[in-house]
């Protein structure tokens, strides 16, 4: 009998190459892609909103609310997105999905951590034109439902609005960058962005099942890489470990009846959210996506800033970080700035839940929001293609005339921030010896 | 730092060209894993294309938490394990609920596809239900360890585990059966 290594060799003989025909399909799909990238000079609305949703999610203020916007953001998402090799193709759904311009949903999510869990009940009203409204209500281990708090988001005015009942409090957060968002107006809520997006992700058939008296066709997805809206807006949380997300899918109508989503942080953290109660075409009136601000409720905080990521900001985060810590950030990478800023003592999350609301929220905006837009900053850089490189492992606050970011500008500039944080373009071939330094 | 680690790195900091150098790696294996689960060239080379093509798309907000050949061997394994099912679906070939290739009484030219030297081992693998064939390929020529396959795949390591081993015992059976013959 042949031991289990002798097959293992065996079948490691097999060989079998892609012919030339696929090798050119891939390598012009590649140049395809290559090129729209350099054309791409800007990231689409959906690209930025999940980083709302990271800044908003720091404030214990906005935490609730916030965790609302996700909510939206994760269903806007994962109810559209589609799978193969079924009796029905999801992108017969997301045709279907298209001619819809209203809707409501409900969700119920179930939040474990190691210190702790929390349980949520919210309500959706989407529409097209107008925007969104989310209600959203804490469950207790009683089974009791706190006061609700509503989230508006306003895409036409670039605005979103939380009114929390049981604090009778309210804030705003107005988005700066109104020429980038400007551009994105069209596109918002437009499911199709993101089913492109969901769509990039390995998925399979489930068959066909039934949800409350209704035959479905199931889809799943459980790619650790999946970066629909709830995984990226929850990546501050930590990284993807198991993914399940099913969506059960009407075989009559091609519209979702039920989202299930199971989603495991590699820092223990554990979402369990169920989505139905679709109502499809839902009546939307005028006054249902206005906010309503009721008489005597405060602002802890006259307004939330999302800041504009471009250079200056970067240099305010790199700033408040060096302040902070007596060096700059190692990397930039992802979240990598804000993720080692709040291991620095005195800043940990636990440190800061014990100030005033007000001195919260002040430091939201005056330091956090900086340091999360340096790292935005890079991220478009990255997106966008402008060679950038950072040094901050090896800079320090001292190396003044030693590079410590730089970027692309056009084909002949780049744009350097010194170690001393001041800024200048130079030519192409001044960069490489400035960064022999 | 591994080379993939920096292949992926190369490829956050905005190096579009490295996607060119990680087809150029993968190619041969994806392709034979491809193959070995459908046996059939041309949707192979489809599943290939379509899994590099979604890799090219979502390149730029990829996370590397495991081996990068090993991410996209699980992928080829799901396009192709859709295609199957579709296949299965469309041909009604698996009346008996067993999705190996050995109910096709036609067969795949297993010496056209993997070599004179090999058919026997070819025919031996398609005999195999589409899931032992599975977890053989991405374990013995993926080199994913079962607890990685599971966190891609979503399966349970004991299943594959368990698959893999019923997999390689027929396998075994098989091919000693044809050394006698």
């Amino acid at each position: 009998m042949k031991p289990a290594e002798d097959i293992h060799e065996l079948v490691k003989k097999l060989q079998v190459e892609p012919s030339a025909n696929v090798d050119k399909r891939v390598h012009d799909h590649i140049t395809k892609a290559l090129d729209d990238w350099e054309e791409s000079k800007h990231t689409s609305w959906r690209d930025r909103r999940p980083r709302i949703g990271r800044i908003v999610m720091r404030s214990r203020v906005t935490r609730i609310a916030a965790a609302a916007a996700i909510v939206v953001a994760c269903l806007i998402g994962l109810i559209f997105w589609r799978g193969t090799a079924s009796g029905i193709a999801l992108a017969d759904v997301l045709a279907k999905l298209e001619q819809v311009t209203t809707y409501s949903y409900q969700t119920h999510s179930i939040l474990t951590r190691r210190s702790g869990g929390e349980e949520r009940h919210s309500t959706v009203l989407i529409s097209q034109d107008q925007g969104i409204k989310i209600t959203l209500k804490k469950i207790d281990p009683n089974g009791t439902e706190s006061e609700p708090s509503d989230t508006y988001i306003l895409p036409e005015q670039n605005r979103i609005v939380f009114v929390m009942h049981e604090d009778k409090t309210y804030v705003r957060v107005n988005l700066d960058d109104d020429t980038e968002l400007e551009q994105h107006k069209g596109e918002n809520n437009d499911p199709r962005i993101i089913v492109e997006k969901m769509l990039k992700h390995q998925h399979n058939s489930l068959g066909q099942s039934v949800v409350n008296g209704v035959t479905v066709e199931g889809f799943q997805t459980t790619d650790p890489n999946y970066d629909g809206g709830f995984m990226t807006m929850s990546d501050m949380m930590g990284k993807n470990e198991e993914v399940d997300i099913k969506l059960w899918v009407d075989v009559k109508t091609f519209l979702p009846v039920r989202l299930e989503e199971d989603i495991v942080k590699d820092t223990g953290t554990r979402f369990h959210e169920v989505t139905d109660n679709f109502n499809w075409n839902a009546i939307v009136r005028p006054d249902d996506l206005k906010p309503v601000i009721p008489e005597g409720y405060t602002s802890p905080v006259p307004e939330i800033h999302i800041p504009v990521f471009d250079e200056e900001t970067a240099i305010k985060g790199l700033r408040l970080y060096a302040d902070a810590a007596g060096a700059y950030p190692v990397d930039l990478k992802n979240k990598t700035p804000i993720q080692d800023y709040r291991k620095i003592p005195g800043n940990e999350r636990s440190a800061w839940e014990s100030l005033p609301d007000d001195e919260q929220s002040r430091r939201v905006n005056d330091i956090l929001m900086p340091i999360l837009g340096l790292g935005a900053f890079y991220e478009e850089l990255v997106e966008d293609k402008k060679d950038p490189a950072y040094y901050g492992d090896t800079i320090g606050l001292s190396d003044t005339d030693k590079v410590l970011l730089r970027w692309r500008l056009d084909n002949k500039q780049y744009r350097v921030i010194f170690g001393d944080l001041s800024a200048k373009t130079i030519a192409s071939e001044e960069l490489s010896e400035l960064e022999k330094r | 730092m591994s080379e993939d680690s920096q292949i992926i790195r190369d490829l956050a900091r905005g190096n579009g060209e490295v996607l060119r150098q990680i087809y150029e790696k993968y190619k041969i294996e994806l392709m034979t894993i491809a193959t070995a689960l459908l046996y059939d060239r041309e949707a192979a080379e489809d599943v290939v294309q379509d899994v590099f093509a979604s890799f090219v798309e979502s390149a730029g907000r990829f996370r590397l938490t495991g081996s990068l050949k090993g991410y996209l061997a699980v992928c080829v394994a799901n396009n192709a394990r859709n295609r199957n099912k579709a296949r299965r679906r469309c041909n009604a070939v698996d009346l008996d609920g067993a999705d190996s290739m050995a109910s096709n009484s036609e067969g795949p030219d297993f010496a056209a596809i993997f070599g004179e030297e090999l058919q026997r081992l070819a025919w031996a693998m398609a005999q195999l239900p589409f899931k032992q064939r599975e977890a053989l390929l991405l374990h013995v020529y993926g080199g994913l360890k079962f607890r990685e396959i599971a966190k891609l795949s979503g399966e349970s390591a004991n299943t594959l585990k368990g698959r893999y081993r019923l997999g390689l015992d027929k396998l075994r059976s098989l091919l000693n059966s044809e050394v006698r013959r």
